[in-house]
């Protein structure tokens, strides 16, 4: 993949400023309706910032002020500190990147000609455009052998890739994205999440997106703005800030009653220490006066538990996570779940791996918390690599999935890990993504 | 059926083959005139909002008047002699447009919401959104009323026999009054043979103009 030129032209973006700035800005439409009302809003540049809140509270309004498809009714708003109206509407929109949902993408052009669109508004050459076009169909993971299909020849998923490598194609500053991710399934979307998030790293783009799903806001943002109805911000911070300190019952009714809990959802599970256990093909095995043992099946897949102080009845197993895989909210879920307050860990064949200690685990949710205390304000960016990484079985990359637990280890920087990992489909991604290759596309080929 | 006859008008290129080429012209030209007249304004219908309804239901009672009454009516109003072909092309234009305006609107209506605001939000300006993404995304409407037209005005035209002008119609006008069939006979065959002959050929060039749309409205 080529990323060097498209690095190089943004090299000189690195200044830090704030892009994007409302002041007081205020909409109301025609028909009375005040989408906006008093909003007060810094963008900054180099980051995701993600606008959320429930449909009809003025996103879509937010976001098409930007790129001057909607003017305020009241205040300004400035690039770079040029108040809007002194740029030309399409002058100003070519320099921006815009994906909707579905990709909007024109069905009466090809792909190529859809990703040649703002080029070709430019000016550029035929030939310029179309190798272009072709670079970022690899970048964003499509074949090019897609080059010629229509957009209605594509699923969902690759409709959207092509949307996002047609935002990119004039190599724009800003990327405005209005809940692009909201038409697709589960797992494509978790998917184009990653693509995004590798892009947005390796490019360095400022990025501002729309959705309604606060679960996407946290794995996407670096900045997330709640919105509630009438265009005014309920609450603004990093991911993290929101969940642990939520300002109002709006705010923490609409991240979800289980916050902090919810924060787990982000912290890998691989790490913590997993103690060995007895196992045992039977509950009537258990001698008195012993410690509790885990029934087992003849492949060695748990059951329940046994315990002595409960003779020889078969005890429910709970909850179990996945050692290498799962997610510190479900080892939390698995200890609390269990009889005998041990979380029970399984390989991926199912086997049982050992057990956590609800000690243990609340142990790590506490230094997980301190860790995003303090967090807050540092990121250095690790250059990732080129998202060339061969796409192994996923299976084989779960030892390396996660950053270590162990305090005394260095601290990573979230958001930056070094190493990209694949497997991040069923579960929300932790703290960030590789870009996805190309060996995404068999899954999502069209019928 | 007498053979010779149609030998006979077939060898001397007059009659059949003169009718003919006569019918198409009296039919088609009207599609050319109409389609150009019909874009504009049924783009400037579409944008309308209140009064796009009734201007539709206006359009409906112009195609309503009885095609001879319009036959018979357009010379007073032109101050054209009442056998020039101009009376003919004008009122096939008329119903023409009065047809062809609603498939334009509806055509231009059925752009995707999205994909107008994609074009905008990707800096065309408004010119260039009409022409290069809204009028395609119209056109396989615009071809499905394309064709209804065509074959109406095909048929449409002998009615203009009765005005002493009905092309291929006239052949049945001659049939009638000798009391002969074969011309009638011959003017059907002909007018359902021109009719089917375009109608595939307009398919045809959809198909080749808008590869994208392939089984899409029709
Ligand atoms: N063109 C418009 N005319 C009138 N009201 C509108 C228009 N567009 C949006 N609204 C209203 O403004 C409010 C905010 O809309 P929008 O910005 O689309 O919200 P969101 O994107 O958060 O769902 C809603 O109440 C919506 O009905
Ligand atoms: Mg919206």
């Amino acid at each position: 993949m080529s990323s060097v030129s498209l690095r190089a032209s943004v090299a000189e973006d690195d200044d830090g400023q704030a892009v994007i700035t409302f002041e007081a800005v205020s909409k109301t439409y025609r028909d009375g309706t005040t989408a906006v009302s008093e909003l007060d809003l810094v963008l900054p540049s180099d980051q995701v910032s993600v606008l959320v809140g429930p449909s009809g509270c003025g996103k879509t309004t937010t976001l098409q002020m930007i790129n001057r498809m909607i003017e305020p009714t009241a205040g300004s708003i400035s690039w770079d500190g040029t108040p809007l109206p002194q740029i030309r509407r399409t002058t100003l929109r070519r320099q921006m990147g815009y994906v909707i949902q579905s990709g909007g993408l024109f069905p009466h052009r090809t792909v190529l000609d859809n990703i040649c669109t703002v080029p070709t508004l430019l000016g550029w050459s035929r030939a310029r455009s179309r190798s272009r076009a072709l670079e970022l169909l690899s970048l964003v993971g499509l074949d090019r052998s897609l080059a010629q299909r229509f957009p209605a020849q594509l699923s969902g998923g690759q409709q959207q890739r092509v949307g996002v490598a047609r935002a990119l194609a004039a190599d724009p500053v800003l990327l405005l994205m209005d809940e692009p991710f909201s038409a697709v399934d589960p797992v494509v979307r978790a998917d184009l999440q990653e693509l995004v998030k590798g892009l947005q790293r390796e490019l360095g783009k400022t990025i501002v997106m729309i959705t309604h799903d606060i679960d996407e806001a946290m794995i996407m943002g670096d900045q997330v703005v709640i919105m509630r109805v009438g265009g005014r911000i309920a609450q603004m911070g990093t991911p993290d800030e929101i969940l642990d300190r939520p300002l109002d019952d709006f705010v923490a009714g609409f991240v979800g009653r289980d916050r902090g809990y919810r924060a787990l959802t982000f912290a890998p599970a691989a790490g913590l220490p997993v103690a060995r256990i007895r196992s045992v093909r039977s509950a009537a095995s258990v001698a008195t006066g012993s410690s509790p043992a885990v029934v087992v099946d003849g492949e060695g897949r748990p059951l329940g538990w046994a315990d002595a102080a409960h003779g020889s009845t078969l005890l429910p197993l709970g909850a179990t996570f996945a050692a290498e895989t799962d997610t510190l909210r479900a080892v939390v879920d698995a200890a609390l779940s269990s009889p005998v307050g041990l979380a029970v860990a399984v390989q991926s064949s199912g086997r049982l791996a050992g057990v956590v200690s609800a000690a243990d685990a609340l142990e790590a949710v506490r230094r997980r918390r301190l860790q995003v205390a303090e967090r807050h304000g540092s990121a250095v960016a690790a250059a990732p690599d080129d998202g060339d990484a061969p796409s192994a079985d996923p299976a084989t990359l779960h030892e390396e999935a996660g950053p270590p637990a162990d305090p005394a280890a260095p601290r990573q920087e979230v958001g930056h890990p070094p190493t990209p990992s694949p497997d991040r489909r069923t579960t929300p991604p932790p703290d960030g993504a590789a870009p996805a290759g190309p060996a995404d596309d068999e899954r999502e080929a069209a019928s | 059926m007498d053979l010779d006859w149609i030998a006979r008008n077939l060898a001397d290129g007059q009659d059949i083959v003169g009718l003919l080429g006569l019918h198409l012209v009296l039919a088609l030209t009207p599609v050319v005139a109409a389609l150009v007249i019909s874009l504009p304004l049924g783009y400037a219908v579409s944008r309308t909002r209140a009064v796009a309804g009734p201007l539709l239901a206006l359009f409906g009672v112009v195609y309503s008047v009885p095609s001879l009454a319009l036959f018979v009516a357009l010379p007073l109003v032109l101050g054209t002699r009442i056998l020039d072909p101009l009376n003919i092309v004008v009122a096939l234009t008329i119903y023409t447009v009065a047809l062809l305006v609603r498939s334009v609107v509806d055509g231009f209506r059925g752009v995707p919401a999205q994909t107008r605001q994609a074009a905008q939000a990707m800096g065309m300006g408004p010119l260039r959104r009409v022409l290069t993404v809204e009028l395609p995304l119209a056109m396989p409407v615009v071809f499905a009323g394309l064709r209804v037209v065509t074959v109406s005005n095909i048929a449409l035209v002998s009615v203009g026999a009765v005005i002493g002008l009905g092309a291929l119609g006239e052949l049945f006008d001659l049939g009638l009054r000798q009391g002969f069939y074969t011309p009638i006979v011959v003017g059907i065959v002909l007018i359902v043979a021109l009719a089917l002959l375009f109608d595939g050929l307009i398919l045809l060039v959809q198909r080749l103009c808008l590869p994208w749309s392939r089984g899409a409205a029709a």
